[in-house]
């Protein structure tokens, strides 16, 4: 039984288009007519304790729709969803003490309080004991580094500071569950790291289940060992990250500069991708050809003075799934 | 709650004095045009100077009250808007359990005690006695009206569940009853008397309660016993509209991420 079972779940949205004026205004007032748009059109998943799961696709896919139903924050249209034996819409309350909550671009911190009255505030809303919050605060502070400003104001902290804050807020009371809606978003390189590191170990030691929305790709490869991919409220691919990779076979690509470039014909499974000059961009598939033997074929015709090789990122695998939906 | 509040205004600690400086200055012009009104002011319809002072004392320091208690209401569109709504709803709070204690702001006691003086200079003046009758007469339209006042931010928080936009229907009934309660019911017309016995009680629970403390002989027909029924227009009020708040609930929509 898994810990998260999402069964033909739907979320209509009625989308009222008013044509300007105020006599129209009015009229939607009491008519509304309205259009009806499904922001998730049965999906149905099944997420396992411990996962890490990064639930992708483009803006408007209806992720957040998705999170939401799964927190308990909108009441489906219809379908099933159970989170550790709850219906989230139904026994929200319940829910959410098994959940912690980031919305990267929310805040649940108080503007005006340093992030350490925030927790206690949050300690007594969960009732949770003074003295094992307390602990949690000291243990979170550690592993997040928040000494330095956790009796600042939250509005005084810097965007990377304050992420870390709300990750702490979300973990206060031990959920088994955390969903994290683009926790990096706008974050710089190091900030980005160390939230990161935090998350592996939560994941690791901890065997907190965590579900990510993002657009950052760096976040997908780095964390999560199993890829959603929404589109249009569809669910148009789930698989570990390396059937991911593999999806679309288990592309290289072959960047080489020549000396001086001459005419030979290519292996099979082999094509050009680019050229710019001397400089050619091969792709190919390791499970067909081996790289040392490409290497090794180019050797035999021409002198060359430059060779890299590069994994077929995960961004190109995205955007080709995304692209091979809409042709479809 | 209420001292995470005050404690986040006293960060800015600047600001918070010249915010309660504000506060006595708006409560001094305040009594200054009631004084003034006064001046001039003839009795109305049976109702003497100091009886009209009570009904504006009464009705200020419920309003007071209510707003302390549940003012933050009146801006969930723009609770539902900036996201911070799908953040109580995934805390295991009850949502107005959550937010009402945010309405706390420390000028609101400066109409409460002018509601206050207001309603004391008037059961000074009118030698009105502390029987157990009088309390009770007073508490009933107390109450009764701070349920109303709530009930009516809620109806307008709900209402934002549906049009995002704040609706401005209850408001307009909310500080229109307040202008509304500071006179005897008697002088309106019969649709706007209707209107504030039925629909929005307000008229209700002020009317009748005051009407038997004050000795008044026109009761607009109704039997005496009508001011002991106040609590329970107002709770039935209420309960009406927190049907109204809980299906607007369900129906919300939240935001895009």
């Amino acid at each position: 039984m898994p810990l998260i079972r999402v069964e033909n779940l739907k979320k209509e949205f009625r989308v009222h288009k008013t044509s300007g004026g105020m006599m129209n205004s009015v009229k939607g007032l009491f008519f509304s007519r309205g259009e009806v748009v499904n922001a998730v059109d049965d999906i149905s998943f099944g997420i396992e304790k411990g996962e890490f799961v990064g639930y992708l696709g483009p803006n408007g896919a209806g992720k957040s729709t998705s999170i939401k139903m799964l927190t308990g924050i909108l009441v489906p249209t219809s379908g099933d969803i159970v989170v550790g034996g709850i219906t989230p819409y139904r026994d929200r309350k319940l829910n959410s003490k098994n959940i912690g909550v980031v919305f990267g671009q929310r805040t649940q911190l108080w503007w005006d309080l340093p992030p350490i009255d925030s927790y206690k505030l949050l300690g007594k809303i969960y009732r949770r004991p003074s003295k094992e919050i307390q602990l949690k605060i000291e243990f979170l502070t550690e592993l997040l580094e928040l000494q330095e400003f956790i009796k600042s104001p939250v509005r005084k902290l810097s965007l990377g500071q304050k992420m870390r804050c709300e990750l702490a807020a979300a973990l206060l009371h031990s959920p088994e569950i955390l969903y994290l809606d683009e926790p990096t978003i706008g974050l710089d390189v190091v900030a980005k790291d160390s939230i990161r590191a935090f998350l592996t170990r939560l994941n690791e030691t901890e065997k907190t289940t965590i579900i990510l929305t993002t657009h950052d790709m760096g976040d997908v490869e780095k964390l999560c060992k199993r890829v959603i991919v929404i589109d249009s409220g569809k669910i148009i691919h789930d698989s570990s990250i390396e059937r991911l990779r593999n999806r679309f076979g288990n592309h290289r690509v072959l960047e080489v500069e020549y000396d001086e470039f001459s005419e030979f014909s290519l292996p099979e499974n082999v094509t050009t991708v680019k050229n710019i000059g001397n400089r050619f961009f091969y792709q190919f598939d390791s499970d067909k050809i081996k790289a040392p033997e490409l290497i090794k074929r180019i050797l035999e015709h021409n002198s060359i003075s430059d060779l890299s090789l590069v994994d077929v990122d995960i961004e190109e695998v995205i955007r080709k799934i995304y692209h091979e939906k809409r042709t479809v | 709650m209420i001292e995470a509040k005050i404690k986040g205004k006293m960060s800015y600690q600047k600001s918070y004095i010249l915010e309660l400086l504000g506060y006595f200055v708006v409560t001094g012009i305040d009594f200054a045009a009631i004084y003034f009104l006064f001046e001039s002011f003839p009795a109305v319809k049976g109702w003497s100077l100091w009886e009209i002072v009570y009904l504006y004392g009464l009705g200020s320091s419920a309003l007071a009250i209510a707003q302390l208690s549940g003012e933050v209401l009146e801006d969930m569109s723009l609770i539902i808007r900036n996201g911070e709504f799908d953040q109580v709803l995934i805390k295991p709070i009850s949502p107005l359990l959550f937010l009402m204690p945010q309405s706390f702001r420390l000028d609101r006691f400066a109409r409460l005690a002018q509601g206050v003086l207001a309603s004391g200079f008037s059961f000074y003046y009118l030698n009105i006695i502390f029987s157990w009758t009088n309390v009770a007469l007073f508490l009933c339209s107390f109450f009764s009206l701070i349920i109303i006042f709530i009930s009516l931010f809620l109806a307008n928080a709900a209402t934002s569940f549906w049009t995002i936009q704040s609706s401005e229907v209850f408001n307009a009934f909310t500080y229109g009853g307040v202008e509304m309660s500071k006179f005897p019911l008697t002088i309106y017309k019969r649709w706007m008397q209707v209107l504030f016995l039925f629909f929005i009680p307000i008229g209700f629970v002020i009317f009748f309660p005051t009407s038997i403390l004050f000795e008044k002989e026109n009761l607009l027909n109704f039997p005496k016993f009508s001011a002991f029924l106040s609590p329970f227009i107002a709770i039935a009020f209420f309960g009406v509209i927190w049907v109204y708040w809980r299906v607007g609930i369900r129906h919300y929509q939240s935001t895009g991420s």
